[in-house]
């Protein structure tokens, strides 16, 4: 075929593809009967309401020298691992505040952290396009540092987010610049599959978060800068098995709803919104109503559900931390306004395994957990 | 007086970059062979979506999923009132007179774990209910036994030791501010279990 005719084919496939995205974006249109705030609503459900000291923030942890980037709990026993800029992955004792591990990175430029399902091994990546595991028992080297156990290597861009599978002690899935998705063998350090990249549908520009469904840990969605996010199906990983289009921005955060039929999504266009998994439904966008001062929105940098799903936090560029009522879709408190916040962006943020405490990570080089200060009356 | 005659030829031209040969774009080709592939394996893959459209539930049916799962589960950071029901007088005031060992009753007194969970065996309780004041084993370790004096305590661990004391909600483990292994909370006066 000459080239002239495979740029007269490639011209009438690029229209038709636009064309069907059309059909179905009317489609699904037809389909948007309601959303979560408004059936919530027309079946009288109103707003949760905060007291002012109903979250309160309840411990900092100081010790990073940097902007915290990332942070983890571990299933059980309330620690938590962070990294930041400063080079640097802290494990605390969440309860103690105190600091039980201090690992210094040989790339200082680490972008993710993660807590193996044992909460015996770390996991980190960033720069160095290298995923990193330390094993916590291990014996300090003549420099007082834990050393690596093993390098996952075989991305060819940064790592910019990780996640242990969490039933399989051994399995990680990290989400790179190079706009794939890799699982990996933690013990052999092989990769197992490759979800996107040149041929297969994946994503088109880098991947900045992915999140595993903790009641199919088969199924996992990633966020990315091509303002989609997709689900993957590990055993399958030839092609998305879907794309969820909706934002306008890129998707920095994904993380699944805990019934683990939907998951929310936080961009760059300053929204968080909410699917369903199985339908592809967009069904509700967590927007904050802007002053006409402000001439820059706010990107959403993180975000995590509550146990219940009730409450949304999100984490946005301006130092906010907005809890969204989910189910009304309404702000009921901002943590960044409350005493004692962080004094700069919220890079990241994570719910405890039982749900009863919040920790949010800075650029002001802190972590603060919140859990709730307030009363419950038996009447 | 003559003059010589002096030729003057152009100088040649400086040498100059030469725009490539004509050669056959093989590279463009295959890019272009392969976009087109791309291309028409998203064509499929839309089309198999619009297929699957064709009988799918509207927006509403998975709101109303939502709407019922999360209030189905109990969420230990959201501020609650709830009303203690009449039938949990009665159960606890059986609780307090008779010793039952049925581990299969949960304690409905308005906690939020409504998992059942079995009775307390601490060897120093001659009563073997659980729950006084609510205390329900599910949700605090509290051991029943206010003269226990054991600096370990002899009650079983609870594994969901971290939700709130349904009662008071203090969230005794992130709210004491003196956290030790044993911690006296203070808004609950109740021992936490902590690790």
């Amino acid at each position: 075929m000459s080239v002239a005719e495979l740029k007269e084919r490639h011209i009438a496939a690029t229209a038709n593809v636009n064309a069907l995205r059309e059909r179905l974006k009317q489609r699904r249109q037809e389909l948007l009967d309601t959303d979560v705030a408004g059936y919530a609503k027309s079946h009288g459900k109103t707003a949760i309401g905060f007291g002012s000291t109903d979250l309160v923030c309840c411990r900092t942890l100081q010790g990073h020298t940097g902007k915290v980037y990332s942070l983890d709990w571990t299933p059980e026993r309330n620690r938590i691992v962070s990294a930041s800029q400063d080079g640097r992955l802290i494990v605390w004792n969440a309860l103690t505040s105190q600091k039980t591990h201090a690992i210094k990175l040989h790339c200082a430029w680490v972008m993710t952290c993660a807590f193996a399902p044992n909460g015996q091994s770390v996991a980190c990546g960033g720069l160095d396009s290298a995923c990193s595991i330390f094993n916590l028992n291990s014996q300090v080297d003549r420099d007082g540092n834990i050393p690596i156990s093993r390098v996952l290597t075989g991305h060819k861009g940064y790592v910019s987010s990780c996640q242990f599978v969490p039933d399989q002690e051994t399995r990680l899935i990290t989400g790179s610049g190079d706009q794939t998705c890799v699982l990996w063998d933690v013990t052999t350090g092989q990769r197992i599959s490759v979800f996107g990249g040149e041929f297969p549908s994946g994503h088109t520009a880098d991947v900045f978060s992915v999140s595993i469904n903790s009641s199919n840990s088969n199924m996992f969605v990633s966020g990315s800068c091509d303002a989609t996010a997709r689900l993957w199906d590990t055993r399958i990983a030839s092609r998305a098995v879907r794309t969820y289009h909706g934002h306008e921005g890129d998707v920095n955060a994904v993380k699944f709803f805990p019934d683990g039929q939907r998951f929310g999504t936080g961009s760059d266009d300053g929204t968080c919104r909410l699917f369903d998994m199985r339908t592809g439904h967009q069904l509700q966008i967590y927007s904050q109503q802007l002053d006409n001062n402000d001439n820059e929105v706010p990107t959403v940098t993180s975000i995590a559900f509550s146990i219940s799903g009730r409450l949304l936090f999100a984490g946005y560029s301006n130092g906010n931390c907005y809890v969204w009522d989910t189910l009304v879709a309404e702000v009921v408190l901002n943590l960044g306004a409350l005493q004692n916040s962080h004094e700069g962006r919220i890079s990241c943020l994570g719910l405890s395994a039982d749900g009863s405490a919040l920790c949010t990570g800075s650029w002001d080089k802190n972590l603060k957990i919140w859990a709730f200060g307030g009363h419950r009356r038996v009447i | 007086m003559e003059t010589a005659a002096v030729v003057v030829t152009d100088a040649p031209p400086p040498p100059a970059p030469r725009s490539p040969p004509g050669y056959p774009d093989l590279c463009g080709r295959h890019r272009l062979q392969v976009e087109v592939q791309i291309l028409n394996r998203e064509i499929g893959f839309l089309e198999e979506e619009l297929q699957s459209l064709e009988g799918l539930q509207s927006v509403s049916g998975c709101c109303k999923e939502v709407n019922e799962y999360v209030g189905s589960q109990p969420d230990p950071l959201i501020p609650l009132t709830k009303k203690r029901r009449k039938s949990c007088c009665i159960w606890r005031w059986l609780w307090a007179k008779l010793c039952f060992n049925i581990s299969w009753i949960c304690c409905c007194c308005g906690c939020p774990c409504r998992q059942r969970r079995p009775i307390c065996t601490c060897k120093h309780l001659k009563n073997c209910c659980c729950c006084r004041r609510c205390r329900c084993h599910c949700c605090r370790c509290g051991c029943p036994n206010r003269n226990c004096s054991k600096a370990t305590c002899c009650r079983p661990r609870c594994r969901l030791r971290n939700l709130s004391c349904p009662e008071c909600s203090c969230g005794c483990v992130w709210s004491c501010s003196k956290f030790t292994e044993i911690c006296l909370c203070p808004k609950c006066s109740s021992t936490c279990c902590m690790s």
